[in-house]
């Protein structure tokens, strides 16, 4: 079975706003309000650019904080997808 | 009876015995306007007719034909008067970010102290109302959507149960209306608005600070910095309108939170509360130029 696609639901309907290291994040079609710090903001970040397999994720966001892909980042993307998807910020591709 | 209220025109109508004396005291100096001027909100308290006012009467507010509160009881009217025009701003002025906050001004820069019903809001508002700031609202900060500045709103500040003696106690400068026992929320009564606040209710406000507050029996005065994001998401809970507006409302609020120094408060004195507000940290903020009203 392939590794699973994730991808932002409401992509084109996401703002945000930046002060020092935290973000937030209006998603004008559910009309939620998040509150990102700097490592999960730069999570979305990566999945602003295209849609990831978990591998894929960890890979790009270890690249974007300069750090390695361990097992450590390994299990807080996988917390950060159940948290994102939970929120509905977060789908699989196929969805 | 037609009534310029802060920047809306508001016609009250009323057959409720009292209701109108009542509504003439605590709004004794704001102006009358002419009954031929642009009314922006119609807005009604009328005892229910039929055979049920001589079991149980009850009573309305409309508002531009829209129901704002129904069927609460005779002895509640004044309340939910104030209550029925705070609904009714809240859901008609759409041009406004509007903010569950009390606001008070000083050499031009707005406090606005956001906090949910019960975290001492009003206390403090018409504590610092009286020790030297301007009232702006005690319920609802008006942001303008476009340069951000706050409208005032001088009305009546609502107290409720131990609160209401706290503030009677400031002296015999403060107003106070009829009370009214046994409403949803207790004993309820309303201070009337300083003359000065209302008579320069055209000057606008810019944004200075924001404080969450609450409200801790016998806990020591505490304030405490938050972040500007962590602000963000608070304030969007306690704002009338933030989710009608949809992205309009989001960049109005991170716009005016950003320009804000931001603090946690909890207190338990109001005394101690009015020193902190009235010390160096809260003097002027920004030299600032003050804003009529648009």
């Amino acid at each position: 079975m392939p590794d699973l696609q994730w991808r932002l639901r409401n992509q084109d309907e996401l703002v945000t706003w930046r002060s020092n290291d935290e973000t937030v994040v209006y998603d004008a079609g559910s009309g939620d309000t998040h509150l990102f710090d700097l490592v999960a903001a730069e999570g979305l970040n990566s999945l602003l650019e295209s849609q990831l397999t978990e591998q894929e994720f960890v890979e790009r966001l270890a690249n974007r904080l300069d750090i390695k892909p361990d097992e450590q980042l390994h299990r807080y993307v996988g917390r950060l997808i159940e948290q994102l998807e939970a929120a509905g910020l977060l789908e699989t591709a196929d969805s | 009876m037609p009534v310029r209220i802060g920047p809306f025109t508001m016609n009250f109508k009323t057959n409720v015995n009292g209701l109108a004396e009542a509504i003439h005291y605590l709004y004794a100096d704001f102006s009358i306007i002419n009954e031929c001027d642009f009314i922006d909100y119609r807005v009604s308290l009328m005892r229910a007719g039929g055979l049920r006012r001589w079991i149980a009467p009850y009573m309305t507010v409309v508002a531009e034909g829209t129901s704002m509160f129904s069927k609460f009881p005779v002895n509640a009217a004044i309340p939910y008067w104030e209550w029925g025009l705070n609904r009714c701003i809240a859901r008609f002025a759409q041009h406004y970010l509007i903010l569950h906050a009390a606001v008070i001004e000083k050499h031009g820069n707005a406090l606005m102290i956001v906090g949910s019903s019960g975290s001492g809001k009003s206390t403090l508002c018409a504590g610092l109302t009286f020790n030297g700031w301007r009232l702006l609202s005690d319920e609802l900060a008006l942001v303008s959507t476009e340069d951000h500045c706050i409208t005032a709103l001088a009305r009546p500040i609502t107290l409720k149960n131990e609160s209401l003696k706290i503030i009677q106690q400031l002296g015999s400068h403060v107003k106070t209306g009829p009370v009214s026992h046994g409403t949803v929320k207790g004993t309820v009564a309303h201070v009337r608005p300083p003359t000065d606040s209302v008579d320069r209710v055209n000057e606008r406000a810019t944004p200075g600070w924001f404080v969450l507050l609450s409200y801790q029996p016998d806990a020591e005065i505490q304030l405490e910095p938050v972040t500007k994001a962590q602000a963000v998401m608070q304030i969007a809970h306690n704002a009338f309108n933030y989710g009608t507006l949809g992205v309009d409302g989001f960049k109005s609020l991170t716009q005016v939170v950003d320009t804000c120094d931001c603090y946690n408060l909890t207190y338990s004195n109001l005394d101690e509360a009015i020193a902190l507000f009235n010390g160096d940290q809260f003097a002027i903020k920004n030299n600032v130029e003050l804003h009529e009203a648009i």
